[in-house]
């Protein structure tokens, strides 16, 4: 339309978009905090001209869309470094906790009563018929079982720790599809109407990156809209407005994997290689069992060497063939024998039946038996081999920590840059405001133009 | 490159959490004085300290084994040396009347040597903290009883004791050896060779060249036990420089493991001062940045 009545039109239609434009620029400025929100731009486009006899005039302004100021490839590659931050998050914090069980810090560990058990034995054979240096040796022995029961004991306890978390962060994995299901299916309904569901799409954005950080996912979004996530193994997590679920299944150790709901007995824990899921299996499965292995070895070569120099041995009574130590740390009773704690004058510090009293022979065998290179293939003694479990669990702390600061800056990075392209800015939302505040003014002078221009044409009449 | 009002934020978040991260390690350090808090602050260090731990406890039960011993071994050469003298005194007196002709003389001597006789047995069988000395491995049977007579009734048990990684030191003094002769070339029996003095002094038929055999014999036993207390004496000597040895070794060690594992306090003050620094002026920026937006200058 032209004439006098177009200029009204015009001038009507932009105060519209002006004030969509201040609107906008409202909701950007009340969610200058709020994590995961993309600021919004309005975009306004002239309408279509309209072709008089001379020339093109044109009809005014409108708002095409509010679009999403929005990275795509960005927000994957953020959803992708979550898995890896997840990973090594859960994998640091677990092997934090199996530090603590080998703290030698204070000086009070393991190696100490090691040390103390071989000591007990040489001031046996310093006086093999003491009564004292007999119940000290048995104490000292006591003391190296029950501190090696305890710190496997404790493993054990931080793999019942992580197992927890493993059902934990499953049930949380279920309630994040769900949501996401949800999402999809209020994109759908809007998006097929034409319009964009910015702030759907964000949640929903913030949604995957709290999954990616918990498990690895593939994420594609179809033609809808929609978002397909896909598990390591290839099976949908969520498709359309529909989520499937994860459930845990117990393996042959007792502990929790992870399986699909629909297939409960199918374990699908080796499909998964990211987030705090697989790290978490990670430290539980193959880093905790590895030090108790490692634990278990020490203990059973220690039991087996020193229970077989005894058993050659002569007790102060002359009884022979006992052993020293009895039980097994899986059996969770790794302890002196019975035999040596009733009676300690069964230890067998003579080598002979005749050397009895003073022959202390047995007892300075097992007492060199700490410089024998008994561990590793003949290549450490019982003492290099702990404090090398000991290094190794340094070694992998540091590792683990090491990737995850690594990780952290590099996602932080990456929010940097996400923050640069959609987050608010004040300084520019005050520019925006006085602008479309600017133009609404001057839109409105010029419907008051006009009203005068009608009043004029109205008095000619 | 836009720069919104969160990436300040961000920022300074980040920027004042590490710096309290590196203030919190540096005042752990200070409150334990302890440069390795736990095995990840240095693997490779805390391998070093543990080993050298090892290594300190292992060279102060090493001097805990030689004082036991040296005790042993210094009570045997004390006894040992008192027998000697008695033996050379009792040689002497077979020796003087053998040369003599003095019926009187002879039966004083014969009392004399049956003292020396009842002395010599009571040090062969000593006691230290309830085992015989000079039994071997039989420490709870006398190795001379007086109803034996000149029989040994202990073994040849070798006492021994832990000096070093797989070093034993052999630390007693055989009653069989000293007393009997027994594994001794030209070994001679201490009780038969004195009874042997007694029985030529007190008897009636005095003959003078069976008394002069019987001093030369004497004699032997003399060297005999010198023998031994001269091994002994050479045992005593090793125990010593061994002990000296590990003493200086240990403050070796303790000194490596100060150096790898103790925070040195200096330099420890120093890092706090710096981190408690950067700490603050990571919480000054922030307030600085924060402040400042466009609304300031508008109207």
């Amino acid at each position: 339309m032209t004439g006098i009545y177009g200029v009204l039109q015009m001038g009507r239609q932009a105060l519209a978009t002006q004030q969509t434009g201040i609107n906008v620029t409202a909701e950007n400025i009340a969610n200058v905090n709020t994590p995961g929100y993309s600021r919004k731009r309005p975009v306004m486009e002239t309408l279509p001209p309209v072709t008089t006899g001379e020339a093109q005039i044109g009809t005014g302004v409108t708002t095409r869309e509010i679009e999403r100021a929005y990275d795509r490839h960005l927000t994957d590659q953020i959803a992708d470094e979550s898995e890896h931050l997840g990973k090594w998050e859960a994998e640091k914090d677990g092997l934090e906790r199996v530090e603590m069980v080998f703290n030698e810090s204070s000086g009070f560990g393991l190696s100490q009563y090691l040390g103390e058990f071989w000591n007990a034995w040489e001031d046996l054979v310093n006086n093999p018929s003491g009564a004292s240096e007999r119940k000290m040796l048995a104490g000292a022995g006591e003391t190296l079982a029950a501190y090696f029961q305890r710190t496997y004991n404790d493993l054990c306890e931080i793999q019942d720790e992580l197992n927890r978390s493993v059902g934990q962060t499953v049930d949380a994995i279920n309630l994040k599809a769900g949501e996401i299901a949800g999402l999809n299916e209020k994109i759908i309904r809007v998006e097929t109407g034409g319009v964009n569901a910015n702030d759907y799409r964000d949640s929903r954005d913030m949604l995957v990156k709290e999954l990616s950080r918990m498990v690895d996912v593939a994420v594609s979004e179809q033609e809808n809209g929609a978002l397909v996530i896909t598990l390591g193994d290839g099976n949908r997590l969520v498709e359309g407005s529909s989520s499937f679920d994860l459930t845990t299944l117990k393996n042959r150790s007792g502990l929790d994997d992870v399986a699909w709901a629909s297939n409960p007995t199918a374990s699908i824990n080796a499909s998964l290689s990211g987030g705090m899921l697989d790290g978490c299996l990670e430290v539980r499965d193959a880093a905790i069992p590895g030090y108790k292995n490692d634990l278990e070895d020490l203990a059973e070569a220690i039991k087996t060497k020193v229970n077989e120099l005894h058993k050659k041995g002569y007790g102060l009574d002359g009884t022979t063939d006992k052993e020293f130590f009895a039980g097994s740390l899986s059996q969770n009773n790794f302890a002196i024998s019975t035999d040596i704690s009733e009676d300690v004058n069964k230890i067998a510090a003579s080598a002979t039946l005749t050397g009895l009293p003073g022959d202390s022979a047995n007892a300075m065998a097992i007492a060199e038996l700490q410089y024998d290179l008994t561990m590793d293939n003949g290549t450490a003694s019982f003492n290099e081999h702990y404090i090398a479990l000991v290094s190794r669990v340094g070694q992998d702390v540091q590792r683990a920590t090491a990737g995850y600061d690594q990780q952290e800056a590099m996602l932080s990075h990456l929010e940097n840059r996400r923050e640069s392209i959609s987050g608010v800015s004040l300084d520019e939302e005050m520019i925006n405001m006085l602008q479309f505040e600017t133009a609404y003014e001057a839109a409105a002078k010029l419907i008051n133009t006009v009203d005068k221009m009608l009043d004029t044409l109205m008095s000619i009449v | 490159m836009r720069v919104t009002n969160r990436q300040f934020v961000n920022l300074v978040a980040r920027n004042v959490n590490i710096s309290s991260q590196r203030l919190l390690k540096a005042q752990e350090r200070l409150a334990t004085m302890k440069r390795i808090n736990r095995p990840s602050d240095d693997p490779i260090g805390m391998n070093r300290v543990l080993e050298y731990r090892r290594k300190v406890a292992s060279a102060e039960q090493y001097i805990r084994n030689i004082d036991t011993a040296t005790i042993r071994v210094e009570a045997t050469v004390c006894n040992l040396e008192d027998v000697h003298e008695l033996l050379r005194q009792a040689r002497d007196i077979a020796a003087s009347q053998a040369s003599a002709n003095d019926p009187t003389g002879r039966i004083t001597a014969a009392r004399q040597i049956a003292n020396i006789h009842d002395q010599v047995r009571d040090i062969a069988n000593t006691r230290l903290g309830g085992s015989y000395l000079f039994a071997g491995h039989a420490t709870d049977t006398r190795p001379f009883p007086k109803d034996k007579g000149e029989i040994y009734e202990g073994d040849s048990g070798s006492i021994e004791t832990i000096v070093g990684e797989g070093i034993r030191i052999k630390i007693n003094a055989h009653g069989n050896e000293v007393f009997t002769g027994s594994g001794v070339a030209d070994g001679v029996n201490v009780f038969a060779a004195l009874k042997e003095v007694k029985t030529a002094l007190e008897s009636p038929d005095f003959d003078a060249p069976s008394l002069a055999q019987a001093a030369e014999d004497l004699g032997k036993v003399v060297s005999q036990v010198e023998t031994v207390v001269s091994e002994q004496s050479t045992t005593f000597k090793r125990l010593e420089q061994t002990r000296e040895y590990w003493n200086h070794m240990k403050q070796k060690f303790e000194d490596v493991l100060s150096k790898t594992g103790d925070a040195d306090a200096a330099q420890l003050a120093v890092e706090l001062q710096a981190e408690e620094t950067a700490y603050e002026m990571a919480l000054a920026s922030a307030s600085n940045v924060l402040k400042r937006n466009l609304m300031d200058f508008l109207a």
